[in-house]
């Protein structure tokens, strides 16, 4: 029964590993060649010892038993030598895919890529380098990249590979170098490898061209020194313009008044005169004199206030500023406390609520927020009584204040005019001024990397919202 | 009585086996690394019954060690086809 079993097992078990040298034939182009024979070793190793067993069993003695005894030996270490196969079957695999993946990225990119020994010389370029400099990898291998380096470069380049041996083992520098298109601006990262026992194996540098970067910047600088130039230059032309312009308006107050004298003193000879038929004709000329004096004594007082406007504008370019935490509330306070006869007159309600403290110039924000809440009181409606809430927050790294006024509002149509110099909104109405305020406020703002905004409702009232760095901690008040 | 083939067989399979385990986390990645796991293990059976066989349970241990063998071929047999199967399917 057993010997039954057994022929039958060892049947079915020829029939299985006929096929499977079958499957691996029809497979064998799929498979590496060494597992392909590795497997074939395998299945013929085991066809052959059964092959030995079936003689065995059926009482056939056979030389080839012998044979099968060392063959069952050989079948465990097939066995091992398959499975290391594998193994590094797939090591190779996934070194290849990886150096295929990174060969893809270094030779498809733009951007330069070169290894240097500790010397300087090239190991290793990318194509873009290559083509860069119109040579070929060959060409460049071994030799050493100075001597493409700009003359007034050389000196830098080989300052900043020293550092190399120094934490942090990585350096960034900009050279110019003479390649197949010129001179070129090149943008170069230095990283140095060690090897184990800690010297510099080699350097891996990855460079960009930026000429037109580099020419885009020189550009820029010398339109930059050019308009400090001319800005300079107009400054100072305001200056002295508004500042020598006061010396014939001095002259012609002066004078004005002291004409104005005159005609007085006229005015009263001819008052106390014998009566002449020429007194009642003089009489309406000196009358005309006096008014043509006022004229002239109110545009000569406007002029001056209008010279004085310039040169505080003009002045607001030229303040050194002192950059420091401020505490908002309490600059407030003391500003509504300055203007306490107006608010009280006024009868407004000044709300001050909590203030994140910012980091700006002190004088130049208290001019600020100043004319912010002196133009609040300027401009409130007579028909209800006046509010001014001052609010604020923090918002992205940045403070923002609110001045918000119940006053008689901005038409849209004027509200992208309100900070132009001399800018009135109605300049016949009762409210008196130069239209410098908001100006200034606006000039203020922008030294001090702020910026203003309004938001405005005729009839509601506007609200003024003033953005300032935020201080870098918090400051006791 | 045993053979020396045999117990050297099995040395060599449990050396094998060894070398298994100090690998598993790269034979884990193979494919179809289960089927071949299972053949090894059953290759590993095969032995042990065939060295045993000769002290307990002849016939017995004789039967476990031809049916463990079988169920070998056919779980190799299954691994060879995946890993042909896989390929040309990926073709």
């Amino acid at each position: 029964m057993n010997i039954i079993l057994l022929l039958t097992l060892i049947s079915l078990f020829f029939v299985f590993l006929s096929t499977g040298i079958v499957l691996l034939w029809k497979y064998q182009r799929y498979l590496s060649a060494d597992i392909f024979f590795i497997l074939l070793g395998i299945l013929g190793l085991f066809l052959f010892d059964h092959i030995c067993n079936i003689f065995e069993w059926s009482g056939m003695k056979s030389e080839m038993d012998m044979y099968g005894d060392f063959f069952q030996i050989l079948q465990p270490m097939f066995l091992g030598i398959l499975v290391y196969a594998l193994l590094q079957h797939r090591l190779r695999r996934q070194i290849l895919i990886s150096e295929a993946k990174y060969r893809l990225l270094v030779e498809n990119q733009n951007d330069l890529v070169i290894k240097l020994d500790p010397d300087g010389h090239l190991l290793f370029v990318s194509p873009s380098y290559t083509r860069l400099f119109g040579s070929t990898e060959k060409e460049l291998l071994g030799q050493s990249f100075l001597p493409v380096v700009h003359k007034d470069d050389q000196e830098m380049t080989r300052k900043e590979i020293e550092k190399l041996s120094r934490p942090p083992y990585a350096c960034q520098f900009r050279q110019r170098a003479h390649t197949k298109f010129g001179w070129r601006h090149l943008a170069w990262a230095y990283r140095a490898i060690f090897n184990e026992s800690g010297k510099i194996h080699s350097i891996v540098g990855t460079g960009r061209d930026i000429t037109d970067q580099a020419q885009a910047e020189e550009e820029r600088t010398a339109l930059l020194s050019k308009l400090e130039t001319k800005n300079k230059e107009l400054q100072s032309l305001l200056y002295i313009s508004s500042h020598d312009l006061q010396s014939p308006l001095v002259n012609i107050r002066g004078f004005s008044g002291e004409l104005k004298n005159t005609c007085e003193q006229l005015k009263d000879m001819l008052s106390n005169a014998a009566p002449d038929p020429d007194k009642k004709k003089i009489a309406p000329l000196l009358d005309e004199i006096d008014q043509a004096l006022y004229f002239i004594d109110t545009g000569a007082e406007k002029m001056q206030d209008l010279i004085d406007g310039i040169l505080k504008l003009s002045r607001i370019g030229s303040v050194e500023l002192t950059i420091q935490p401020i505490n908002m509330k309490a600059m407030i306070h003391s500003i509504t406390e300055t203007l306490h006869f107006q608010i009280q007159q006024s009868g407004t309600e000044v709300v001050i609520e909590e203030l994140p403290e910012c980091n700006t110039d002190l004088y130049q924000i208290s001019q600020v927020f100043s004319n912010l809440i002196e133009n609040a009181l300027k401009f409130l409606d007579p028909a209800r009584p006046g509010q001014i809430r001052i609010t604020g927050h923090k918002k992205d790294g940045q403070c923002e204040y609110h001045i918000t006024d119940n006053g008689i509002g901005i038409k849209p149509e004027h509200q992208s005019k309100i900070f132009e110099i001399f800018h009135r909104l109605n300049p016949e109405g009762s409210v008196k001024g130069l239209g410098l305020g908001l100006s200034i406020v606006l000039r203020i703002l922008d030294k001090l990397d702020g910026s203003i905004r309004l938001l405005s409702e005729p009839g509601k009232g506007s609200t003024f919202i003033v953005t300032l760095p935020a201080a870098p901690k918090e400051v006791a008040s | 009585m045993f053979e020396k083939n045999e117990v050297i067989t099995l040395l060599i399979t449990v050396g094998i086996g060894i070398f298994f385990w100090s690998n598993r986390k790269s034979i884990i990645h193979l494919h179809a690394c289960k089927l071949l796991i299972l053949s090894f293990l059953l290759y590993l059976a095969r032995t042990c019954f065939t060295v045993l066989e000769g002290y307990l349970w002849p016939n017995t241990l004789n039967l476990l060690e031809h049916l463990s063998i079988l169920l070998f071929s056919i779980v190799f047999l299954l691994w060879c086809w995946q890993i042909g199967y896989r390929k040309e399917k990926k073709q």
